[in-house]
C-alpha cells in the first residue's frame, strides 16, 4: 500500500474534492474502475482524496458520467515538481549557481591557525607561508601541503617538525620547535646543599670547600665553590654528607569514608553565550552523590563572539566506609606519617635514628602519629652560577 | 451454505489451500487498536469518523472507533486508521 502511495508521489499526485451526494458510492465506483486513493475524507455531500495523475484522468471521466463535479485542490509529487521547475528556469539556474558558489567559496582558506611557535615570530612565519601561497583567502586546492611542510623545516632550522592540516576551509599549521641547545658552560659550577642539615663529612675533589663538619646549612648554601683560574674554569666536585632531621605526621580514623566512582557517568552539553548557558543535550542525573567536571571548547568558526561549547560530566560516586581496629589505625597512621616524608627523594640515605611519637588526644577516634627521622644524606648537588675566584 | 461453497471448502481442507483464495474470502489484519487492513473487499457502504462499513463477500465488516480515517482505498484492499474499539462481522453465514 505504501509502495503504491510512493509510486503516486513519484509520478505525481493530485488532491481533489468531489461534490457528490453519495460519497461512499463514489468511492466504490472509483475503486471498481481501479482508481487507487489515499487520505480519503468524506463530508456532507463531498469527498476529498489524493490519487496519482493517471488515476485522476480516469476519475475525471467517471465524475463527468455520474454528474459530479471535481475540483483540484493541489498537485504534488516529484513529476509535478519537476514539470513546475521546467517552467522556472531561473530557479534551476539559481539552484546550480548556489551550489557552484558554495563549491567556489569552499575552495578558499577562511581560517588559518598556527600553533607551537615559541621563539619564531608569528609575523615572520606568516610572511613565509604567504610567500608559498597559504594565507587567509588563498585557494587551498592549488596548495601542496607536503612541500609547504618541508619548506617550513628548511626555512626555519629551529623547527623540528611541522604539519599542515586542512579541514574544509580551516587550515592549521602545527610546529614543534627544537629544544634549545644548552649553553656552553664557561662559568664555574658550585656544589650546593639540596637539604637543610648539619655537615657530617666533606670530601673535596675539585674546588674550594666553604663548609666543615659540624656546620649547619640550609637549602641552596654553597658547600664547595668552583672558581676561575686565568682562562681555565674549575668546577666544584666532591661529596658532602650531612645529618638531616625529618618530621612527618600521619593520622587514621577508626572509621574512614572514601568516595569511590561507580563507573556511571552522564554528560550534559551547553552552549555558553558570555555568562548565559543554553542546554542542548543531556540532563542532570538522578545520582545521589556525584562529582562534576567541566570542559569548554571554542566553536571553531567563531573567533570573535564569546560563544563556547561546554561539556559537563557527572560522575557518580558512592561512599564506602572502612572500619579499623585501634591497632590497625595506629599502624596506618604511622605508615602515612612515613609516606608524608617522601623518603624516596633521599637517595643513598642512611637511617641513623627513628622515633615514633603517638600524639593521639584522649577520647578521640583519630590516631595521630609523628615520626622523627635522623638520616645521613649526601646533600651536595651541582648548581651553575658565578662562583668565587 | 450453497453446494458450490461446500465443495470449495472441502477442496481447501483436503489440499490445504488458503481458504481466502479458494473461497474468495476477505482477510482482516488488525495492528494493535490503531490500524485495520481489509483485503478482498467489495467496496465501502458507510464512512464516518466513528464507523466504517466495508462490504465483503456475503456480508459486511463493521469497524467502530474514534477518529477513523480511510488511509488508502485500492481495488483489492482498504486501510483504516484511528482508535479502533470494535470490529464486527455482519451478515456472514457459517463459511
Amino acid at each position: 500500500m505504501i509502495g503504491r502511495k510512493f509510486l503516486g508521489w513519484l509520478v505525481g499526485y493530485v488532491r481533489v474534492r468531489s461534490q457528490t451526494p453519495f460519497p461512499e458510492k463514489m468511492v466504490n465506483i472509483l475503486v471498481a474502475n481501479d482508481i487507487g486513493m489515499w487520505d480519503i475524507i468524506v463530508g456532507d455531500g463531498w469527498l476529498e482524496f489524493s490519487t496519482d495523475v493517471f488515476s485522476y484522468r480516469k476519475s475525471w471521466g467517471l465524475h463527468h458520467k455520474t454528474g459530479s463535479s471535481l475540483e483540484v485542490l493541489w498537485r504534488g509529487g516529484l513529476y509535478i515538481w519537476l514539470r513546475t521547475l521546467r517552467r522556472r528556469k531561473l530557479l534551476i539556474a539559481g539552484f546550480f549557481c548556489f551550489w557552484l558558489l558554495v563549491y567556489w567559496l569552499a575552495g578558499f582558506v577562511w581560517t588559518l591557525e598556527i600553533s607551537g611557535l615559541e621563539t619564531i615570530k608569528e609575523d615572520e612565519f606568516l610572511e613565509f607561508v604567504e610567500e608559498h601561497g597559504l594565507y587567509r583567502g588563498s585557494l587551498h586546492r592549488r596548495l601542496d601541503f607536503d612541500t609547504l611542510e618541508s619548506g617550513i623545516i628548511i626555512e626555519f632550522p629551529q623547527i623540528a617538525w611541522a604539519a599542515v592540516e586542512r579541514q574544509g576551509t580551516y587550515v592549521k599549521i602545527t610546529v614543534v620547535e627544537k629544544e634549545p641547545v644548552p649553553k656552553e658552560i664557561d662559568t664555574p659550577i658550585d656544589i650546593v646543599a639540596a637539604y637543610d642539615g648539619i655537615i657530617s663529612a666533606i670530601m673535596v675533589l675539585q674546588g674550594r670547600p666553604l663548609v666543615e663538619p659540624g656546620m649547619t646549612v640550609v637549602v641552596g648554601d654553597v658547600l664547595i665553590a668552583g672558581y676561575r683560574e686565568g682562562e681555565n674554569v674549575v668546577h666544584a666536585s666532591g661529596n658532602v654528607k650531612a645529618t638531616v632531621y625529618l618530621e612527618g605526621y600521619g593520622e587514621c580514623a577508626l572509621a574512614e569514608t572514601e568516595f569511590i566512582p561507580t563507573g556511571n557517568t552522564q554528560v550534559q552539553k551547553f552552549i555558553e553565550f558570555g555568562e548565559r548557558r543554553l542546554l542542548i543535550s543531556g540532563r542532570k542525573p538522578k545520582y545521589e552523590l556525584y562529582n562534576t567536571e567541566e570542559s569548554s571548547t571554542d566553536i571553531r568558526w567563531n573567533s570573535w563572539l564569546p560563544v563556547q561549547l561546554v561539556e559537563r560530566t557527572y560522575t557518580e560516586i558512592e561512599a564506602v566506609t572502612t572500619e579499623y581496629s585501634p591497632e590497625e589505625a595506629r599502624r596506618l597512621a604511622e605508615e602515612r606519617a612515613l609516606i608524608s616524608l617522601h623518603l624516596q627523594t633521599y637517595t643513598d640515605a642512611e637511617l641513623l635514628k627513628k622515633e615514633i611519637k603517638d600524639i593521639t588526644l584522649e577520647h578521640e577516634d583519630i590516631f595521630r602519629v609523628k615520626v622523627y627521622l635522623e638520616l645521613e644524606v649526601n646533600i651536595g648537588i651541582e648548581d651553575g652560577h658565578e662562583g668565587g675566584n | 451454505m450453497p453446494v458450490s461453497k461446500k465443495v470449495k471448502k472441502k477442496m481447501a481442507d483436503v489440499f490445504e489451500f488458503p481458504p481466502d483464495v479458494v473461497m474468495d474470502l476477505h482477510r482482516i489484519t488488525v495492528i494493535g487498536n490503531i490500524q485495520v487492513y481489509v483485503e478482498n473487499h467489495r467496496g465501502i457502504t458507510l464512512y464516518t469518523d466513528t464507523a466504517v462499513k466495508i462490504s465483503v463477500n456475503g456480508g459486511e465488516v463493521v469497524i467502530k472507533g474514534n477518529g477513523l480515517r480511510l488511509r488508502t482505498v485500492y481495488s483489492d484492499d482498504i486501510y483504516v486508521e484511528g482508535t479502533i474499539t470494535e470490529i464486527n462481522l455482519e451478515g456472514l453465514d457459517g463459511q
